[in-house]
C-alpha cells in the first residue's frame, strides 16, 4: 500500500507553474523567517542594549554602608601599653617587619616589657574633616603611655592619627560586599597579570573571541563535558553583572550579544573597572565577597596597593573559582593554583627569576579566618543602627555605601570582652551556676562617647542586646542620686551631715507599712551621709530621700539624663525602679562629668560613599548638676572603694589610684550591678539571669569583679582630686557632724562647701594610734 | 649594747607620744575644751613659744594637687591652633570638630572650650555657645584674658 503510493507519487508529472509558485511560497516564507528573525533579533538587541546602558551607566551596585571605629590619636602622655598597640595595630593589618619600608608597617623595638619602641609607616585615610596622609614616625611606650613621638628626623610631633579600623557594615538583603577600586588604584600586576591569565586577546577583541570559543568546543567536545570556557572578560563580566551563572546556550546567546554591546558604547578601561569590582572571589558566612579591592581585605587584611607578586597571584588564581581554592579550607589547592598563575606572570616577563622564586617558596600569607567578620561587634553595631536610624531610611544605609565614623574604641572593647567573658565563666564555676548573663557600657568621661559595648556573654553573639533592651531592677545604684540630691542643697547638707540609720517605716497609700531592712538587718545610729552611702544602708537612705521628698529625688534622676517613667514611690529610692545598662551609663556619666550632662552617643560622623560630608553628631554639654555638689559625691563614691561595699576591689588596684563607684543588688541577688568611673573611663557592668531568677551573687562579688578585670587592664586616668571653686578639705568629727582636726579620734577629711561648713568644732579625744586613711595614700 | 637599744626605743616612744599630741594641740598633752565645748582646731592655734626638737609642727591639711600632670598639652595646643585658624577661615563646623578633637584629649583646657564657644556663636548656636563659655570659665584661672574672654561671651548671651 505504502509502497503503490509512494510509486504513484514517483511517477505523478509535476506541472512547471505549480513547481514555481511552491519554490516561491518556500522563498517567500524564508524571506519572511529571516525578516521575523531579524526583526525579532533587533527589537531584542535594542532592548538589551537598554538594559546593557542602564544598568552600566547608573550605579551599578548596591554598597553597604561601612562602620569605622574612632582612629587612635597618638600624643605624649596618652595612656597605652605596648600590648593593647601591638593589638590595635594588628587589627589595623599592619605587618611587624625588621624595617619599614612601605605604608602598613610597623617595626618594634623592646628595651623591655614595658618600653617598646616603633617604628611605623601609615597608610593614610580621608577623614570627614581632612585627609591624613601615609606618615612616618617613631612613638615609645613607657610605663604604660607613650613617651615621645617622633618624624623620622627626630622632631617631635604633638600628634599622629592611625587609621579607624572598620568594624562592619550595614548589608543589602543579598548581602553583597565589595569595596570599589578605580583602575588608578588597582596595582599595574594586578592589572597584567589578571589579563595574562584570564583573557590574553582582551585589548584586541570585541568582547567576544571566536577563535577561543572555537578552542573551548574542541577541548569540551574531545572530553564529552564542559571543561573550559571561551568566555572573555568582558563575557565574564556580562554574565556576573546582567545573567545568572548557569551555564547554557539560551544564556550564551544573549551574554554574546550583550558583550558586543558592551564593547560597543564603552572603553575597555571601563569594562576592565566594572569587571575588578563585580568578580566574585569568596564568601565570608553569609557574605558575598566582590571585588579585588575587598577580597585583598578579606584575605589579608591590607589594601591593594599593600599586595605583594604571589598575594596578586592568589586573588588572581581564586577567579577561577573562589569556593574550590579556598585558601583557609584548600591551602594546598589555592597554593597550586597561585603557583601556576606566578608562573604565567614569570612567563610574561611580569615578574623576574628571583621574585618568581621567592614568590613561589612562599607561605599564602593569609590573615586569620574569621567567621563573624560580617559585623565583629554585634552589640555595638546596633546601638549605631538605632541612632542612625533616626536620620536615615533603612534604605539608604543597606545601599548607598555611607560611611559611618564611630566612637568605638577596639582596644577597650577588646579588653571588655575578655575581662566578660574570662569572669562569667569563673563566676559560673565557682557559685555552680548555670546561665548567668552579662551586659557591659563604657564610655569616655566627659565627651560622653561610647568606646564598648557588651550584649552578650558571649559578646560576638547578635541576639539580645542587654545593655540596651535588658531593662532590670537597678537597686542600689539608685542612692547616689539621693544623696545627690541633698549635696546639692549645700545649706542643708554635706557629706559629714548625720542621718539615723535607725529603721523607718512608711505608710504607702493602701494604708500598708513599708518597713525597708539594711543588708544585715542590722541598724547603726547616726552616720554621716558619706558613710551611709559607702555602706550602702538602705534605712539611711529612705529616712534621707523622705526628708528630701521623693519627687525632688526622681528630679535629681531625670536631670542625670534619665528619659523614662519612673513611680512615684517610697520604694524607688533604694531601686525599685527599672532600667537598662545604657540608661544607667547616661545617668552615670553625668555624675562621672562633674555634673556635666551630655547625651551618651556612638556617631561622630556620617559621609557618603563618595567621602563628602552629610552630618556631624557634636558633643552636647549641660551643666545640670553644680560642680561642687557632685565633687562632693564623687568623694562617697570613692569612700565607696575605700571603705564600703565595693573596697574588696582595692586587692589589686594602687592605692593612689582613685576610683569611684557604686554596687547595686537587688531582692534575692536576682541582679549584680556595678557603675564606676575613673577620671577618663566609666563602666556599668549589669550580671544576672534571663528569666530573673535568683543568683548567688551581689553587686559587689558579681558585676564589680568584672568591672575591675576591665580597670586593671584599661590604661587610664584618677578621678580628679582638685576640688572645683568653693569646696575644700576640712576635718568633719563623724560622731556629731561638727568641725574636727586631724589627730581626732573619728575626724574625716571631707570636701565641704566653703560658704556652707559647720561653725563649730567637735570635741576632740585623741586618736590612740595613727592610722593612715585612703585619702592620705591618694596625695602622697 | 641592750640598755643603748632599750633607751633608744624609750625616747622613740616618748618623742612619738609627744609629737601625737603636738600634732593637734602643741601646747597640751590632752586636748582642753573651750567655751563652747568645743577642741580648738590646729590652724587655728599657734604655739606660744618653740616646741622642743622633736615635737612636730602643727600639721596643716594637705592640700589635693592634680593627681597626674597634663601630659598632653603639646596635642591640645596643636588641634586648638588648627581650630583657631579654621575659625579665623570661617570653618566653624570644622573649627568645632578639630576642637572636639582637642576635648577628647583633654577636658580641662579652657582653650578648647573658648574656641567651641566663639564658633558656636557663629553658629547661631546660643544654647552651646553658653555652655562652653561657662565650661570654659570653670576650668580658666581667674583674671586671664583667656577667663575675660569666656566671660564676655557668656555675658553676652545671657542679655
Amino acid at each position: 500500500m505504502t509502497k503503490r503510493r509512494f510509486l504513484s507519487r514517483m511517477k505523478k508529472p509535476s506541472g512547471n507553474g505549480s513547481f514555481h509558485f511552491r519554490w516561491i511560497l518556500v522563498l517567500w516564507i524564508f524571506l519572511g523567517f529571516i525578516l521575523l528573525t531579524t526583526l525579532i533579533l533587533g527589537i531584542w538587541s535594542i532592548y538589551l542594549d537598554k538594559v546593557v546602558r542602564e544598568k552600566f551607566e547608573g550605579k551599578k551596585w548596591s554598597l553597604p554602608s561601612r562602620v569605622y571605629s574612632r582612629p587612635l590619636e597618638l600624643y605624649e602622655g596618652l595612656p597605652l601599653t605596648p600590648v593593647l598597640f601591638e593589638k590595635e595595630l594588628e587589627a589595623l593589618g599592619y605587618r611587624t617587619l625588621p624595617t619599614v619600608t612601605s605604608s602598613g608597617q610597623v617595626s618594634r623595638r623592646a628595651a623591655s616589657a614595658r618600653e617598646v619602641t616603633y617604628e611605623i609607616l601609615t597608610r593614610g585615610f580621608d577623614f570627614w574633616d581632612k585627609r591624613e596622609e601615609p606618615q612616618k614616625f617613631t612613638v615609645r611606650i613607657d610605663d604604660g603611655k607613650v613617651a615621645s613621638l617622633m618624624d623620622p628626623k627626630g622632631i617631635a610631633l604633638p600628634l599622629v592619627r592611625m587609621e579607624p579600623e572598620e568594624i562592619g557594615g550595614i548589608y543589602p538583603n543579598n548581602i553583597e560586599d565589595r569595596v570599589l577600586v578605580k583602575l588608578d588604584q588597582l596595582p599595574p600586576l594586578l592589572g597584567e597579570t589578571l589579563l595574562a591569565v584570564e583573557d590574553k586577546h582582551f585589548l584586541e577583541h570585541h568582547g567576544v573571541s571566536p577563535e577561543a570559543i572555537m578552542r573551548a568546543m574542541w577541548v569540551n567536545a574531545r572530553e564529552g563535558e564542559v571543561v573550559q570556557g571561551g568566555s572573555t572578560l568582558t563575557q565574564q563580566l556580562v554574565k556576573n553583572f546582567y545573567l545568572t551563572s548557569k551555564q547554557s546556550l539560551t544564556r550564551k546567546i544573549p551574554e554574546a550579544i550583550m558583550s558586543l554591546l558592551l564593547e560597543l558604547h564603552y572603553s575597555k578601561s571601563e569594562i576592565l573597572e566594572a569587571y575588578v569590582n563585580e568578580v566574585y572571589l569568596g564568601r565570608s558566612g553569609s557574605r558575598e565577597i566582590n571585588g579585588f579591592g575587598l577580597a585583598s581585605q578579606h584575605y589579608f587584611r591590607k589594601p591593594l596597593s599593600e599586595l605583594n607578586a604571589q598575594e596578586v597571584a592568589l586573588l588572581v588564581g581564586l577567579v577561577k573559582g573562589a569556593s574550590f581554592y579556598n585558601p583557609w579550607r584548600n591551602p594546598e589547592r589555592a597554593k597550586a593554583r597561585r603557583n601556576l598563575v606566578l608562573s604565567v606572570m614569570h612567563s610574561e616577563g611580569l615578574i623576574d627569576d628571583k621574585k618568581f622564586k621567592a614568590a613561589q617558596a612562599s607561605s599564602l600569607g593569609l590573615a586569620a579566618e574569621t567567621e563573624t567578620s560580617l559585623i565583629n561587634y554585634p552589640a555595638f553595631v546596633d546601638l549605631v543602627k538605632r541612632q542612625l536610624k533616626q536620620d536615615y531610611q533603612e534604605d539608604d544605609l543597606r545601599k548607598e555605601g555611607l560611611r559611618i565614623f564611630t566612637t568605638i574604641a577596639p582596644m577597650v572593647q577588646r579588653l571588655a570582652e575578655k575581662a566578660v567573658a574570662t569572669r562569667i565563666a569563673q563566676l559560673e564555676k565557682q557559685y555552680k551556676v548555670k546561665d548567668l548573663q552579662v551586659s557591659m557600657v563604657v564610655t569616655s568621661v566627659g565627651s560622653g562617647e561610647i568606646l564598648a559595648l557588651i550584649g552578650d556573654k558571649n559578646p560576638r553573639f547578635p541576639g539580645l542586646n542587654r545593655a540596651l533592651d535588658a531593662n532590670r531592677q537597678i537597686g542600689s545604684l539608685m542612692k547616689p542620686f539621693v544623696y545627690l540630691t541633698a549635696l546639692d542643697q549645700p545649706q542643708t547638707y554635706n557629706l559629714g551631715t548625720l542621718i539615723s540609720d535607725d529603721p523607718v517605716s512608711i505608710k504607702g497609700g493602701d494604708g500598708k507599712l513599708w518597713e525597708p531592712k539594711n543588708a544585715d538587718n542590722l541598724s547603726h545610729g547616726n552616720m554621716p551621709l558619706y558613710l551611709a552611702l559607702a555602706k550602702s544602708e538602705n534605712q539611711a537612705t529612705v529616712r534621707l530621700g523622705m526628708q528630701l521628698t521623693v519627687k525632688a529625688v526622681i528630679k535629681t534622676v531625670k536631670a542625670a539624663g534619665y528619659d523614662g517613667e519612673i513611680p512615684q514611690v517610697p520604694s524607688i529610692l533604694i531601686g525599685a525602679v527599672d532600667m537598662s545598662p545604657i540608661q544607667v551609663t547616661n545617668m552615670y556619666h553625668t555624675i562621672a562629668a562633674e555634673g556635666v550632662h551630655t547625651p551618651l552617643h556612638a556617631i561622630r560622623e556620617v559621609l557618603n560613599a563618595e567621602g563628602h560630608p552629610l552630618k556631624r553628631y557634636a558633643i552636647e554639654l549641660d551643666q545640670r548638676f553644680s560642680p561642687q555638689s557632685t565633687f562632693e559625691l564623687q568623694h562617697a563614691l570613692q569612700a565607696v572603694l575605700r571603705e564600703g561595699t565595693g573596697r574588696s576591689v582595692y586587692n589589686s588596684f594602687p592605692q593612689t589610684l582613685p576610683l569611684a563607684g557604686k554596687t547595686g543588688t537587688t531582692n534575692d541577688q536576682r541582679d549584680s550591678w556595678f557603675a564606676g568611673f575613673s577620671g577618663e573611663h566609666l563602666a556599668v557592668v549589669w550580671v544576672g539571669k534571663d528569666d530573673n531568677s535568683k543568683t548567688p551573687l551581689s553587686g559587689a562579688s558579681g558585676a564589680l569583679q568584672v568591672w575591675a578585670d576591665l580597670m586593671r587592664q584599661l590604661p587610664t586616668q584618677g578621678v580628679n582630686q582638685q576640688p572645683p571653686e568653693g569646696v575644700s578639705y576640712d576635718w568633719i568629727d563623724t560622731a556629731t557632724g561638727l568641725l574636727s582636726a586631724e589627730q581626732c579620734e573619728g575626724a574625716m577629711w571631707l570636701p565641704l562647701h566653703d560658704n556652707y561648713k559647720p561653725k563649730e568644732s567637735a570635741e576632740c579625744k585623741l586618736k590612740a594610734s595613727s592610722v593612715e586613711h585612703w585619702w592620705q595614700k591618694i596625695f602622697q | 649594747m641592750k640598755k643603748i637599744f632599750l633607751f633608744t626605743s624609750l625616747l622613740f616612744v616618748a618623742a612619738q607620744l609627744v609629737g601625737c599630741a603636738g600634732n593637734v594641740r602643741p601646747q597640751d598633752e590632752l586636748p582642753t575644751v573651750n567655751d563652747s565645748g568645743a577642741v580648738p582646731r590646729p590652724e587655728d592655734q599657734l604655739p606660744e613659744k618653740p616646741a622642743e626638737p622633736v615635737i612636730p609642727p602643727p600639721v596643716a591639711p594637705r592640700v589635693p594637687t592634680p593627681v597626674v600632670p597634663n601630659a598632653s598639652s603639646n596635642a591640645t595646643a596643636s588641634l586648638v591652633s588648627q581650630a583657631r585658624a579654621q575659625y579665623q577661615a570661617k570653618n566653624y563646623q570644622g573649627a568645632v570638630a578639630t576642637a572636639e578633637r582637642a576635648l577628647r584629649i583633654d577636658r580641662r583646657s579652657p582653650e578648647v572650650y573658648l574656641v567651641l564657644a566663639q564658633s558656636y556663636v557663629q553658629l547661631a548656636n546660643k544654647q552651646l555657645a553658653m555652655q562652653f563659655a561657662q565650661q570654659g570659665i570653670r576650668y580658666s584661672q581667674a583674671g586671664t584674658d583667656l577667663a575675660k574672654n569666656l566671660a564676655q561671651i557668656r555675658d553676652s548671651l545671657s542679655k
